[in-house]
């Protein structure tokens, strides 16, 4: 038996050399391995051991140590008679009887090789390996729970997949014939190798529970790392076959890059880096992986279903790389998770919330599924984002807002938001607006969760409050009717209220940090709504009028402030009305469920809720009947009436979260309560069940793809739609009760959802309908239609519209290409931009391009923006010179700049929202708290602890 | 504030503004503006205008607005309409040969006289109707051959309910019952084969979807008669010339249910009600004789309960005429074209209804000539429009007239229905 001693970094050899000293079995050759990536080159000599720890009768195996530079030469050092070896890493500490139960058990067991159990250094017997298994790209998986005991529950010898070097006895002839250790590999990774490679050479891995080592769990050869990974890899590499490699090493990659992005979210980049530095390592290493497997052919005596016997399913670092972002996740929404991982990994599944988290991702998928399949209905405002940046240079960088006629006035910052978004995923409009639609619906819910709970109430009251935010009434109202722009600012909103109601405990960093995230979230809402904005400080002088926390005024109206400096350029041209004009206001189903639901759950929560719950009953109160109050009030337009539905949203949410506290007492108080939370909640649960996110029926994706097919220019064509002010895509005009609005051809995006004001060409155009289309003054509306570009008219069903005039024209083709539509092809010839000479030039979503000497056409309203050479024409629309071959619109400088602004406070707030954030302190212990701690939301001592802040205690929190 | 006040506070807060937005109606929208109806016809459609060397049309359009006339679903470039008053173009200049429907865009009025050698036949132009019309006038019988012409000259296809009726009563071949019309473009329906034998025959004509102008083209053994489809009325008028033989009245129903109808003889002394009586079943067609009613140079009224389509058709010998009667008295007619052949002149025919004497002023337009005529009460009077080549006239008096137009020969008569000006 020769014991080799693979040194460590660090000074434990002594004691580990002590401890092999008293074995009590004694070894006949000690060998001590100097250098490589295992040893320690600077390790002292084993004469020189603590003389006082050592046995009576000295160092038994004095006289026969000798000391190899390289695990590759052990092999030529063991004496003839050695029958075992046993490999042990440098900082380990064997009980006495180590090494006889491992030459026992591995006789007994007829073992290859055999393993220790490994407890940790300094721990009360914490295990750290009873041998282990891995998944199929080598990542090993000990199946301990964190901080688990050893209470003799795994101690029964059983084969592994592998065990560690950490202690490791192999038979001599076996090491032999496999070529040792692998000195290209870190510990753990050539203990995985040599298992392999001894399985597949027909051995037996085996782990002997009843062989007892010690070793530290902060030792350097034990910690994860590029070459861990790149180790693991190679003996990936080195022991399948090559059929198993063909599906194993693409998937391991995609399996490592996906791991490592999942990481990136958590804020760590050197996985990602470990996964693809681990390959490049591979890569130069190829010549030797290839001799090593050439090595192992010669040997091999089963194939890899050997090694598959003892994997599990799956790929380990992909599985707890996604549990660890759920925990995230939970924490995020529930600021009372436990901070530590071994904390939180023991009790994940165990805890109400992540039962709840889970229950809501099921209720998301639920309520969002035809959205995954169909993508984003495209009806009312619920409109795709265009698939180049003519968006954001509308809303942000003073461009042309191509809006039905065209203004120079920015588009609504949506327009920006949603190009933005597009750009992040690569052009996809569909993609982007599906991002937006279930990260909205995410948002509200986690957002509601996190508010519901700052305002004192338990996570499953937040989750109920959150599923009311998002499918109650009002809300059903507001999106059923294709407002996809407030459904997108409720995904904000929370969170910005959130930020508001927060206390102001923590130091300068946080709460600066506090109100970058404020702001960054109310920009987003007032990105998608701006009007959303107002409720902010409205809210927050009611939570402060209710709690008395008068400092939530100065936070509301600073993070009111910083929304706002986000949506500077709209700010800056102070043009609402076509936003709040843009659409009637929806209409809330069974209009007397609201204020009975509102009316039930003040009653019942102002009754038996306790003390320190009045001021949240009391602003979810407020903001429920006042938002619909307002939403009803006679001559209110009807953006703000919307604005008013979305705050009754949020309100009615926190008197859901507030009433189901009232679980405490008798049985039918229970159920009363219960009951005014199933009024709040019955339409959240008819909303889900349509899997449209409350969006409605998809209208038009696709539906003007015609236009596309037989349009002759269709980059220069709009289309006239003319029908229900209510099916119109976006905002529409009205002529008396005939709805209509032009858009481009082919596609309705969401530049063109708002209407910007009206200007002379809107005029015009309407004057050529009353005239051409519903007067009939002559047979040949098209032709007057082809002044504004428009190559298709497209009557809705249920259009308050009179077709006489269109049955008596002659050029306007009535062409069937949808059961649905009555559309008609204007003969005339037509185009957004047409040269003297009738050539058409196409539109790109900023620029017109096409080929001409003279002068060209532009149908757009007139602006003196446009050039080159730019003059009125028809008192309406412009005429450019066409000699550049491109017709392009100045932007707006102070637009321009306001949109820079903007961009730059975005990017500051970012740094400060990274900077603010603070690593939670860990607890030293997962104790679970005493019974007479208090609990978030509990009355203590007549005085309330809730609207905690984030990284505080539930006890420090208060104010 | 003690706590259970901030409870109940809370409650009644509550309840108060809940119970308040109860009785908040929801804000009504605000009725929108009244949108204007469908304005006048800009364009009326000649559906049996003919091109060719043989049988031939011009087309007269009396308008003071500018305008255009193109053919239908063909031909050459559109003509300008100068808007002067009196237009006149030969339809052979527009298209080459056959039955050639025209579009003329402008708010006038226009007609089709048609002619070859002594043969000559003159008909209105009318715009698209969405109710029922009547096509009257039409006949198998042996020695007469009859085609309606339905034109679309929209962008819309038309599709249209034809319902025959004949002395056989409701008489329509299974084929005819549908037709579609394209865009553009005019179907001919010959009748001589699918529905021969008939004496008289009278089809209805409902749009379904889109919009058609109907007429048609009656040939005789010497004559040739065209007409435009009529709409339904409760009043009819119509004058009498002295021809020397009498023609018979058509009236068509196009309602659903039977409906009663009366003919009044207009005379010197008055109106002489009840000349004639009956009940008009529902989608038939009755002829009565206008010498059971009235005689040459006077003329009748004939009323119904619902709406009815009326002609006259005249029949003698080779001659074939057919005229569809005029729904209103007034004091100023257009005579869109005026028709004149080698051995006949044009000439307007002028019934007196106002009950005394009038003088009747014929003006051609564009033209610095005026005739008068003397109108007595109750009386049909011819007058020859002198020096009359083509272009339009307009015919006004000092009382309520009924004015048609034509042309006289010896072996044809054209005869059509003036238009009401104002």
């Amino acid at each position: 038996m020769a014991v080799v001693v693979l040194s460590a970094p660090g000074s434990r050899l002594n004691e580990t050399m002590t401890a092999i000293a008293r074995q009590v079995y004694v070894p006949a050759q000690v060998i001590q391995v100097g250098r490589s990536g295992l040893a320690d080159p600077d390790s002292p000599d084993p004469n020189s051991l603590d003389q006082d720890a050592l046995p009576p009768q000295g160092v038994p195996f004095a006289g026969r140590v000798s000391r190899v530079e390289d695990v590759g030469q052990i092999l030529d050092r063991l004496d003839d008679r050695i029958e075992f070896v046993w490999l042990i890493h440098g900082d380990t500490r064997p009980r006495p009887d180590a090494l006889v139960a491992l030459l026992r058990e591995t006789r007994r067991h007829d073992g290859s090789v055999a393993g220790s159990k490994v407890l940790i250094e300094g721990s009360d017997d914490r295990l750290d390996s009873v041998g282990e298994a891995t998944d199929v790209f080598g990542e090993p998986y000990s199946g301990l729970d964190p901080e688990e005991l050893d209470l003799e529950q795994y101690d029964v010898v059983r084969e592994v997949a592998f065990v560690p070097p950490i202690s490791m006895l192999v038979r001599r002839d076996l090491l032999s014939g496999l070529g040792g250790l692998d000195s290209e590999l870190s510990l753990d990774a050539a203990g995985l190798d040599l298992s392999q490679r001894a399985r597949l050479a027909g051995g037996r891995v085996i782990v002997v529970p009843s062989s007892e080592v010690f070793h530290p769990l902060d030792c350097p050869d034990h910690q994860p790392g590029w070459r861990q990974q790149a180790g693991r890899q190679r003996a990936m590499l080195i022991a399948y076959r090559p059929i198993t490699l063909a599906w194993v090493l693409p998937t391991g990659l995609l399996a490592g890059i996906a791991d490592g992005l999942g990481q990136l979210l958590l804020g760590r980049v050197r996985p990602l880096l470990a996964t693809l530095f681990g390959w490049v390592w591979n890569v130069g290493k190829l010549a030797s992986t290839v001799a090593a497997r050439r090595a192992l052919r010669r040997v091999r005596q089963v194939g890899d279903e050997e090694l598959f016997r003892f994997q599990v399913a799956g790929s380990v670092r992909l599985r707890k790389t996604l549990s660890e972002l759920g925990e995230r996740f939970s924490r995020a929404i529930d600021d009372q998770e436990p901070d530590s991982l071994a904390e939180r990994t023991v009790h994940a599944w165990t805890k109400p919330t992540a039962i709840l988290v889970a229950l809501s991702s099921l209720g998301v998928a639920i309520a969002t599924r035809e959205i995954w399949f169909a993508g984003t209905p495209v009806a009312g405002f619920s409109l795709p984002p265009a698939d180049n940046l003519g968006g954001l240079i509308a809303s942000y960088g003073g461009g042309w807002h191509s809006s039905g006629l065209g203004s120079s006035v920015p588009a609504p910052p949506i327009a920006g938001l949603g190009a933005i978004v597009n750009l992040l995923v690569g052009g996809r409009p569909e993609i982007a607006a599906t991002l937006l639609t279930v990260g909205s619906v995410v948002a509200a819910l986690a957002g509601t969760i996190r508010l519901a709970r700052r305002a004192g109430a338990s996570s499953g009251a937040g989750h109920l409050a959150a599923w009311v935010y998002v499918g109650g009434a009002t809300s059903a109202a507001l999106f059923g009717a294709g407002q996809w722009p407030l459904l997108l600012a409720a995904g904000s909103l929370p969170w910005v209220l959130d930020s508001v109601l927060s206390p102001t405990s923590g130091d300068w960093r946080a709460r600066l940090g506090r109100y970058a995230r404020g702001g960054l979230t109310a920009g987003l809402a007032a990105a998608a709504y701006p009007p959303v904005l107002a409720l902010v400080p409205v809210a927050a002088i009611l939570w402060a009028a209710f709690t008395r926390r008068w400092f939530a005024v100065l936070t509301g109206l600073a993070v009111t402030a910083l929304g706002l400096g986000l949506v500077a350029p709209f700010v800056a041209a102070g043009n609402l009305w076509p936003l709040l004009t843009a659409a009637p206001l929806p209409v809330v189903e069974f209009r007397w469920l609201w204020p009975v639901s509102v009316v039930a759950a003040v009653g019942v929560g102002a009754l038996w809720i306790g003390k320190s719950r009045l001021g949240p009953l009391a602003f979810g109160g407020s903001l429920a009947v006042g938002g619909w109050l307002l939403a009803l009030a006679p001559g209110v337009l009807a953006g703000w009436g919307m604005v008013g539905l979305l705050a009754a949203s949020i309100g009615g949410a926190l008197l859901t979260a507030m009433v189901v506290e009232v679980a405490e007492g008798p049985t039918w108080r229970r159920l009363v309560a219960l009951a005014s939370v199933a009024l709040f909640l019955v339409p959240a649960v008819a909303t889900a069940a349509g899997g449209r996110a409350g969006l409605p029926v998809d209208r038009w994706s696709d539906r003007l793809g015609f236009v596309n097919t037989l349009a002759e220019f269709p980059l220069s064509t709009r289309v006239l739609l003319i029908g229900p002010a209510a099916d119109l895509p976006g905002a529409g005009r009205s002529l008396g009760p005939v709805a209509y609005r032009l858009v481009d051809a082919g596609a309705v995006t969401l530049e063109q959802a708002y209407l910007p004001n009206s200007q002379a060409g809107d005029v015009a155009l309407a004057e050529v309908i009353v005239d051409h289309l519903i007067l009939g003054t002559d047979l040949r509306p098209g032709a007057a239609l082809a002044e504004f570009g428009v190559g298709w008219v497209v009557v809705l069903p249920g259009a308050d519209f009179d077709t006489q005039a269109l049955d008596r024209q002659i050029d306007l083709a009535l062409t069937p290409v949808d059961p649905e539509l009555t559309v008609y092809e204007n003969l005339a010839p037509s185009a957004r931009a047409m040269t003297e000479d009738g050539d058409v030039w196409d539109w790109d979503g900023q620029t017109y391009r096409g080929e001409a000497d003279g002068r060209v056409r532009l149908a757009d309203n007139a602006d003196g923006r446009w050039g080159p050479d730019w003059a009125p024409d028809a008192g309406w629309a412009n005429t450019v010179s066409g000699e550049g071959g491109e017709a392009v619109f100045a932007p707006d400088s102070t637009t321009r700049v306001a949109g820079l602004a903007s961009g730059a406070l975005l990017a500051l707030l970012l740094i400060v929202v990274v900077w603010g954030i603070r690593k939670p302190t860990r607890r030293t212990s997962a104790k679970p708290r005493s019974a007479n701690q208090p609990q978030v939301g509990e009355e203590s001592d007549g005085v309330d602890n809730r609207y905690v802040d984030d990284g505080t205690s539930p006890i420090e929190g208060r104010s | 504030m003690n706590d259970p006040w901030r409870r109940w506070t809370a409650i009644v807060a509550a309840s108060g503004l809940s119970i308040l937005g109860l009785f908040i109606a929801p804000t009504p929208a605000a009725n929108p503006p009244e949108l204007p109806g469908l304005g006048a016809d800009p364009y009326v459609v000649c559906p049996v205008g003919e091109a060719g060397g043989g049988f031939s049309s011009r087309l007269g359009v009396s308008s003071w607005q500018a305008g255009t006339v193109r053919v239908i679903g063909g031909g050459g470039g559109p003509v300008e309409v100068p808007g002067d008053g009196a237009f006149f173009t030969e339809v052979g200049d527009l298209a080459e040969l056959g039955t050639t429907p025209i579009l003329v865009e402008t708010a006038g009025t226009a007609a089709t006289y048609s002619r070859a050698g002594t043969v000559a036949a003159v008909s209105g132009c009318v715009p698209g109707s969405r109710g029922s019309v009547a096509v009257m006038g039409m006949s198998t019988a042996e020695g007469d051959g009859s085609t309606m012409v339905l034109v679309n000259p929209f962008a819309s296809p038309a599709s249209v309910r034809l319902a025959g009726a004949s002395e056989f009563g409701v008489d329509t071949p299974t084929d005819l019952e549908e037709v579609t019309v394209p865009p553009s473009t005019s179907v001919e329906l010959v009748l001589d084969q699918s529905m021969a034998g008939r004496q008289s025959l009278s089809f209805g004509v409902v749009a379904d979807a889109g919009l058609v102008v109907a007429g048609m083209k009656r040939s005789g053994p010497s004559d040739v008669a065209t007409s435009e489809a009529v709409a339904a009325s409760t009043q009819w008028f119509f004058a009498l010339p002295d021809f020397g033989f009498d023609g018979s009245i058509h009236l068509r129903s196009l309602s659903e249910v039977d409906t009663a109808y009366r003919i009044d003889r207009i005379q010197p002394d008055g109106v002489v009600e009840g000349v004639g009586e009956g009940t008009l079943v529902a989608q038939s067609l009755e002829v009565i004789p206008v010498e059971n009613v009235a005689g040459p140079g006077s003329g009748v009224i004939v009323s119904a309960v619902e709406p009815v389509a009326a002609a006259i058709v005249y029949t003698f010998e080779g001659v074939r005429a057919v005229t569809p009667g005029i729904t209103q008295e007034t004091a100023r007619w257009s005579v869109p074209v005026t028709a004149v052949l080698n051995e006949g002149q044009a000439t307007v025919w002028i019934l007196n209804t106002s009950g005394q004497a009038l003088t009747a002023t014929i003006e051609r337009i564009g033209v610095p000539a005026v005739q008068t005529a003397q109108l007595p009460p109750g009386m049909t009077t011819g007058v020859f429009v002198t020096g009359a080549r083509g272009g339009a006239i307009e015919v006004s008096a000092n009382g309520n007239i009924v004015v048609f137009y034509g042309v006289l020969s010896g072996s044809s008569i054209a005869i059509a229905a003036a238009v009401p000006v104002g």
